[in-house]
């Protein structure tokens, strides 16, 4: 059963989504099954008490912590909510959110981040292919290009933010080039302050993909490499058409849990590099949820309708991801 | 000759890239020593004096020890609750047999699904009610309750390999629950629960968002949290700033510079098969 989750095991939760989908997905199979594991247990025994009682301490504060925050999100985005007051009024919350201009721009700037998915995945792999070609000092580079994961989000927010305000480094290079023209306020126009972001999460993120692509590679067999070169093959046929499809379950893990986490896990780099300005040009949905319930106006029902709408993404992809597994399964049968 | 020169420019791109990942945190480091006058004159040249002001009012002026150690409290409280709470049931779940285990384990692990987000305004309510907004305790526990199906995950596959036969002679030897779980499970687990340490602090220490909203009360803030807020009042004293992000990363690059083989082992950790 292990195997089903794929390479990393612990990441800081950046996979943890991925593996909560995974998850899901497997319970579900396990109830249409049927509960056949367990078969003839009428009683209740002593190892069911034993087993009961070792998790509740964890079942219990996952109850309060949990699982009622998410019934209470889900009834409080058809209400108009201050913390204290709640007045009903059905899909009123989501007719506003889909109606108006903003939650259009809200997408399209989650959609805008994602580019860096693909950006990401390309960096990482061209990287662990270099590397693993066993180059001087390899475990070097690869912890150094890990580093940023260790780092909070603000540390290397606030650092982008400085390099490219217009006091920041990228000016002052401008001018002792001789470039000075050029120079401007980066962060404050839209377009260059979501380039600012996307290339952040390069930054921060294509380490990780090259870990766990150098992780994966160690485990193909060494005689598919041989037999290719004695077939002729060059090096780019050998990494294009061989490590790269062996690797797909790998390259599949790294993009659902990139995309995941584009959606879920950025609010300490656009709190940090934009505030989600100029505007709300680099706001994405969950930066909106923040924005909405405790800066523009208190307004926790609004924010409770963006919070379900941004799980239901959440739940959309983790079925396309169950349709793509699905359909690769099948054709390697 | 030419696959020498090949690995030579393979070597060039790759230092490249390294330097480009030591740059920001250099550019961090150089500005810590400038007044801010010097900062906004040239942001990339070293500094010319070495100028310590900036550490020492981060130290007399602003405290900063008070928000270090705060952020040691609650990384670390929450880090013992989550490993305490996720030992105890991951040893259940791996190697206990009781009524709709499987159920149980996939439906916690579900819930890693669920970003905090989601949940953000719900918690913010229910600590309020509760009386804990502004209170530390909100936060250790809001930290070790959502890491623990991480924990549990990480905890459960690797207990499932310790061998049967260690628990059976451990009972045999008239041993109890607890006994088995310390003279077994956490001896053999002994890796795992080292990486998973490792990793619950790290990302507690790091954690801005209800870091940020569940304290109002300065003198509790955690280091984030109080960076957050610093940088919006000394938005005009870049190094200032950088000073206090260069506090805030030191101690999770000495982690990660002293523990690096377990964290490297703990997210490659051969599970492709």
């Amino acid at each position: 059963m292990d195997n089903q989750f794929a390479p990393a095991r612990v990441d800081m939760g950046r996979a943890g989504a991925n593996y909560g989908v995974r998850s899901l997905m497997m319970l579900k199979q396990s109830a249409s099954r049927g509960n056949t594991a367990q078969v003839n247990k009428r009683f209740f025994t002593r190892e069911d008490a034993i087993g009961f009682l070792s998790i509740a301490p964890l079942v219990i504060p996952l109850l309060v912590v949990t699982i009622y925050p998410l019934f209470s999100v889900l009834y409080h985005s058809l209400t108009i909510w201050d913390g204290v007051n709640t007045k009903f009024v059905g899909l009123g919350n989501f007719e506003e959110i889909f109606l108006s201009n903003q939650f259009w721009i809200l997408l399209k700037n989650n959609l805008i981040l994602l580019l860096s998915v693909p950006l990401q995945l390309v960096v990482a792999f061209i990287v662990a292919v270099l590397l693993y070609e066993q180059v001087r000092g390899w475990k070097f580079f690869r912890s150094v290009y890990f580093l940023p994961s260790i780092l909070s989000t603000v540390v290397i927010g606030f650092v982008f933010r400085a390099f490219f305000s217009y006091n920041g480094g990228l000016n002052t290079f401008l001018n002792t080039l001789g470039l000075g023209t050029l120079a401007s306020d980066w962060l404050s126009d839209s377009t260059t302050a979501m380039a600012v972001i996307i290339l952040c999460l390069i930054w921060t993120n294509f380490g990780y993909g090259v870990l766990i692509f150098l992780a994966g590679m160690s485990l193909l067999d060494p005689y598919v490499y041989e037999s290719a070169t004695i077939d002729g093959a060059g090096w780019f046929t050998k990494v294009f058409r061989i490590t790269f499809p062996m690797l797909a379950n790998v390259v599949e893990f790294f993009t659902v849990t990139t995309v995941i986490w584009t959606f879920t896990g950025l609010f300490g780099f656009i709190f940090s590099i934009t505030n989600g300005g100029p505007g709300y040009d680099t706001t994405p949905i969950d930066y909106m949820v923040y924005l909405k319930a405790f800066k523009a106006g208190n307004n926790m029902g609004y924010a409770c309708a963006l919070a379900v709408i941004l799980l239901i993404i959440l739940i959309g992809l983790s079925r396309l991801q169950m349709y793509m597994t699905e359909r690769s399964t099948k054709w390697s049968e | 000759m030419a696959k020498k020169l090949g690995r030579i420019i393979i070597f060039m791109v790759l230092m490249l890239i390294a330097v480009s990942m030591l740059y920001p945190l250099f550019y961090m480091g150089i500005n810590t020593f400038k007044k801010s006058f010097d900062y906004m004159k040239d942001s990339l040249g070293l500094p010319s004096t070495l100028y310590l002001d900036n550490y020492v009012s981060l130290f007399r002026a602003y405290k900063i020890y008070v928000y270090f150690f705060n952020s040691l409290i609650t990384s670390s409280c929450a880090l013992v609750i989550t490993l305490g709470i996720g030992i105890v049931s991951s040893y259940a779940f791996a190697k206990v047999n009781f009524k709709w285990k499987k159920q149980i384990y996939l439906a916690v692990l579900s819930l890693m699904m669920i970003p905090g987000m989601v949940m953000l305004i719900p918690l913010y309510v229910f600590y309020t009610r509760i009386g804990l907004i502004d209170n530390r305790l909100s936060l250790i526990i809001q930290f070790s309750v959502g890491s623990l199906p991480y924990a549990v995950f990480l905890l459960t596959s690797n207990f499932r390999g310790i061998p049967n036969e260690m628990i059976e002679a451990v009972k045999i030897d008239g041993g109890n629950y607890f006994t088995t779980i310390r003279a077994v499970i956490i001896p053999m687990g002994k890796a795992a629960i080292i990486a998973m340490g490792i990793f619950l602090f790290i990302g507690n220490w790091n954690e801005l968002l209800f870091s940020m909203l569940f304290i109002n009360t300065q003198s509790k803030m955690n280091m984030t949290a109080i960076i957050a807020n610093f940088s919006n009042v000394h938005i005009s004293n870049e190094p200032m700033i950088l000073t206090g992000l260069t506090f805030t990363a030191i101690p999770m690059i000495i982690i990660y510079l002293v523990l690096q083989r377990y964290i490297i082992k703990g997210i490659t950790v051969g599970s492709f098969k």
